[in-house]
């Protein structure tokens, strides 16, 4: 077990010490005196300078969870960016603080776990310092802190271990009562490789550890994927798009929902590291992958948290390529956003002919579950067309090409594509589409 | 240091891919008995479903009791309970065909819901006397969370079967599977060890926690809502209570969904009392005390969370020993869901006009040295002691005046017997010298005047 600090001797000093200043943080006023809090301006600096942030916030929103006296409010203001600080309780000192600074930094008064983007807005930047250790729930607000983030968060927490060891597995102390420097709103200890795990599983992209500096961890959290430093390989090629669980296309932010993504990938020996799905904006890492056979693979995400209701683009990366082709998928989608046709131009070239099961070769029918595939025979593509340009679309839905036969003797083509395993039965239309251009859209029943 | 995980365990490993490979041969999870005498063979024998329930107190007869079965699966555990006389609802996450082959072949009237456990509410399901909760607890990423939404919506008695990591002797900690860790399945996300699982359930705001088997790694958890009733003889003198009051505000109004703690102060003659030895309970529900503290002799001061599922209103709390009748009861008001903290409303909703008669103050003293001088200290409280034939007053319905200035009241102490105490704040700018102490609530006149004297 890690050492976890109890009521001790240092602990007391601490809570004395805290008792006599009354602040917590130091604040330096304009004038350039300060106010003495238990931490000092030199011990603030150093908690901010773990973590990646930028020097220069102008037009960036930040929110400071658990902002306590509001020193990393007032900094991140100063920086240039538009605070909003939330802390459990209203506190005298902010409040006076902010007066002596001419702040401008919005407070609140809210728990974590009951934020809502809908009253309080995105953010560029969370901080979270201080707070996960006091949480009944903490892996419910880290998702919610995910929520409200668009690129970075600053997760500072006690830990129980100082995480050099490379072995040790996630785990997580329970504080039944005042276990923990006997104060009752300690909640949890997570040791480090715990605290990064529930991180990942909150719905950042990627989640790197700063540092450990006297039982408290610093973990920088991003919600997007940097570009590739050098496009080296072909783009990966998506197959299809499903929601893992219901094998539709259409995706709820109030479920725990995963993506099933398929793809064709050049590059061979993929491991989970490798792959860089991408939502809307946001990244989301694997959380499985597996080969399909040939250079096919299969890898599940999560659906990142945060994403407004409509369609979002879903796409990945591999180390070293560029972004494949994007997918439609639809996020807690209205029945008007349903009906809602891509953007593209009806052509009159791309013409549909035949509409078949892929595998019953029933005509302007298919069967609906596993391995669910449409075959249609279109005229107009052009001579060169790749099957990665090509796609079917089941209303809504963007399906991939699987496959683009040669011209037959009368010039029709053959596009397969794989159809989601719990498309809803009923009287659906599929159109082809290739570059900008869309067909007309052909009836099909769904069984 | 490696730490010993039982997802790594390979023996453990083994036994859950057996299951799994079990039980896609067989389809079905649970083995149901039907009323021919055939029994469908699941990969759970019949004979494993009743010696695992039989583990747990549920009575024979649920004749007009209300049962809820989370995570029902094939629902073996909901037919025992229906067939015990219980009104059933089983719900789960999956609509698993088995469940309505089988509800169709007994000729059922459990009632089935597709629920996750955080949709479970008393708005949603209902209340229930017993809630078996059985293999879930360990598929929630918010563990803790789930259980207080399953203590919430039950009255009597929920039975807790969980996976495990430990015999027992472990601390208190909880394994967290990012993957596939457990079993190979990306729904295992939390591997408690008994005791965490044990201080889970009693965080979650049951009143008595008790395991009653640990085996394979699987570990079952009685959780009552109520204490055992006080003692017919009791031995020690019930203790007064004078305060249960929101920590954060020290008003007695609780926001649902906010993390608020009740802090009691009460008296008791019972000499060294221990958190296990005072029971309290807030409208007949157990409430676990989390830390106690004797704050002078036979001065004590409790704090607990507030159990879930308080609907909005008035709520009673009162404590007992172990060996004691219950004390006097104290009133809390939960509000309405998403009010916000706001003073100045509890005074609003007090009707006004005057239809009690003037309190009389007995004395007025310096809370830091019970004399009648004050030296400007911060923490020099004023104490205003007064008799009043008036009830349930809170601290917003008590108004003090020194000289003749309203100084807002910090602290009200109920002392029994129709006597309260006020805490105050002395003026900041108050001079030296006597000055005069008032006090009336929303609806009496002012009572006479205490005096303290000041020497800055």
């Amino acid at each position: 077990m890690g050492s976890v600090p109890s009521t001790t001797d240092v602990n007391r000093q601490k809570l004395d010490e805290l008792a006599r200043l009354g602040w917590y943080h130091s604040i330096e006023l304009p004038d350039g005196s300060v106010i003495q809090g238990f931490q000092t301006l030199d011990v603030l600096r150093r908690r901010a300078a773990q973590f990646p942030i930028p020097a220069d916030l102008r037009g960036k929103r930040a929110l400071d969870i658990g902002a306590w006296d509001g020193w990393f409010s007032f900094e991140m203001e100063r920086r240039g960016a538009a605070v909003v600080a939330v802390d459990s309780s209203a506190l005298q000192r902010f409040q006076v603080a902010r007066e002596l600074l001419a702040s401008r930094v919005e407070h609140r008064i809210g728990d974590v776990c009951r934020l809502s983007a809908h009253e309080i807005g995105y953010f560029d930047i969370v901080l979270f310092l201080g707070v996960l250790y006091h949480l009944k729930h903490p892996m419910l607000a880290l998702e919610k802190v995910c929520e409200l983030s668009t690129d970075l968060v600053c997760v500072e927490s006690f830990v129980t271990d100082d995480g050099s060891d490379p072995a040790a597995k996630p785990l997580m102390e329970f504080y039944e009562r005042t276990e923990l420097c006997g104060q009752f709103d300690n909640w949890v200890g997570p040791n480090v490789a715990c605290l990064v795990a529930m991180c990942r599983t909150a719905g950042f992209a990627s989640v790197h550890l700063e540092s450990v500096l006297d039982h408290r961890a610093h973990v920088t959290c991003r919600r997007r994927w940097p570009e590739p430093a050098e496009v080296t390989d072909a783009a990966p090629y998506l197959t299809s798009v499903e929601n893992a669980a219901t094998r539709d296309r259409e995706f709820c932010n109030a479920n725990d929902d995963y993506l099933a993504i398929w793809f064709k990938s050049p590059r061979p020996n993929l491991t989970p590291a490798d792959v860089f799905p991408r939502i809307g904006p946001y990244g989301s890492h694997p959380v499985f992958l597996e080969s399909t056979g040939g250079d096919g693979w299969h890898v599940n995400c999560k659906l990142p948290p945060g994403l407004a209701p409509g369609w979002h683009p879903a796409t990945l990366r591999t180390t070293g390529s560029d972004w494949a082709k994007p997918v439609r998928i639809g996020v807690d989608l209205s029945a008007e956003q349903r009906r809602q046709r891509p953007p593209r131009a009806e052509s009159w070239e791309v013409r549909i002919h035949i509409v078949t099961d892929g595998k019953t070769w029933e005509r302007n029918l298919v069967h609906t579950g596993v391995n669910s595939c449409v075959s249609v025979w279109v005229s107009g593509l052009p001579e060169d067309a790749d099957k990665t340009a090509v796609a079917v679309w089941l209303d809504g839905d963007d399906l991939p090409a699987v496959f683009l036969s040669e011209p037959d003797p009368q010039g029709l083509r053959q596009i397969n594509a794989m159809v989601p395993q719990a498309a809803r039965p009923g009287e659906h239309t599929v159109a082809a589409g290739f570059g900008g251009a869309i067909s007309a859209p052909v009836p099909v029943r769904l069984v | 240091m490696p730490v010993d995980r039982a997802a790594e365990n390979a023996t453990f490993q083994e036994l859950v891919q057996r299951q799994v490979e079990l039980m896609s041969a067989k389809g079905w999870y649970h083995s149901i008995d039907l009323p021919d005498g055939n029994v469908v063979q699941g990969l759970i024998g019949v004979d494993a479903l009743k010696g695992r329930l039989a583990a747990f107190p549920i009575p024979a007869s649920l004749a007009g009791k209300r049962v809820l079965d989370v995570g029902a699966w094939t629902g073996w555990c909901s037919f025992e309970m229906e067939r015990r006389g219980a009104d059933v609802l089983a719900v789960d996450c999956i609509d698993f065909d088995e469940f309505h082959e089988a509800h169709r072949m007994l000729g059922s009237r459990v009632a089935h819901r597709l629920l996750d456990v955080d949709e479970l509410t008393p708005a949603t399901v209902g209340l229930f006397d017993y809630v078996l909760f059985f293999g879930v607890l360990y598929h929630l990423r918010n563990p803790l969370l789930g259980l207080e939404k399953i203590c919430a919506i039950t009255t009597g008695t929920a039975f807790v079967e969980t996976f495990v990591t430990d015999d027992g002797s472990g601390p208190c900690t909880m394994e967290f599977y990012e993957t596939t860790e457990l079993g190979g399945q990306i729904d295992n996300w939390v591997g408690p060890t008994v005791q965490c699982a044990l201080a889970l359930c009693r965080s979650a705001g049951f009143a008595r926690v008790k395991l009653e088997y640990l085996s394979d790694r699987r570990a079952g958890i009685t959780c009552h809502r109520h204490w055992d009733p006080p003692p017919a003889d009791p031995s020690e003198p019930a203790p007064r209570l004078s305060s249960a009051v929101n920590n954060r505000s020290n008003d007695i109004y609780f926001h649902p969904g906010k993390d608020e703690y009740i802090c009691l102060y009460f008296n008791s003659a019972v000499p060294d009392l221990t958190r296990g030895r005072v029971l309290v309970e807030i409208d007949g529900y157990g409430a676990p005390i989390l830390v106690l503290a004797e704050l002078r002799p036979q001065a004590w001061q409790a704090n607990l969370r507030v159990p879930p599922g308080l609907a909005p209103g008035n709520h009673t709390v009162r404590l007992r020993t172990e060996a004691s009748n219950y004390s006097n009861p104290f009133r809390i008001v939960i509000t309405e869901p998403g009010q916000q903290p706001e003073p100045a409303l509890a005074r609003a909703a007090v009707p006004q006009g005057i239809t009690e008669p003037a309190p009389v103050i007995y004395e007025v003293r310096n809370g830091m040295t019970e004399s009648d001088v004050f030296h400007g200290y911060r923490k020099e409280y004023v104490c205003c002691r007064f008799r009043t034939p008036e009830t349930g007053l809170d601290r917003q319905s008590v108004i003090v005046e020194i000289d003749e200035a309203e100084q807002p009241v910090l602290f009200l102490t109920d002392l029994g017997e129709g006597c309260w105490q006020t805490n105050s704040r002395l003026p900041a700018d108050i001079a030296a010298g006597t000055h005069r102490v008032r006090v009336r609530t929303l609806r009496s006149p002012f009572s006479n005047a205490g005096a303290i004297r000041v020497e800055l």
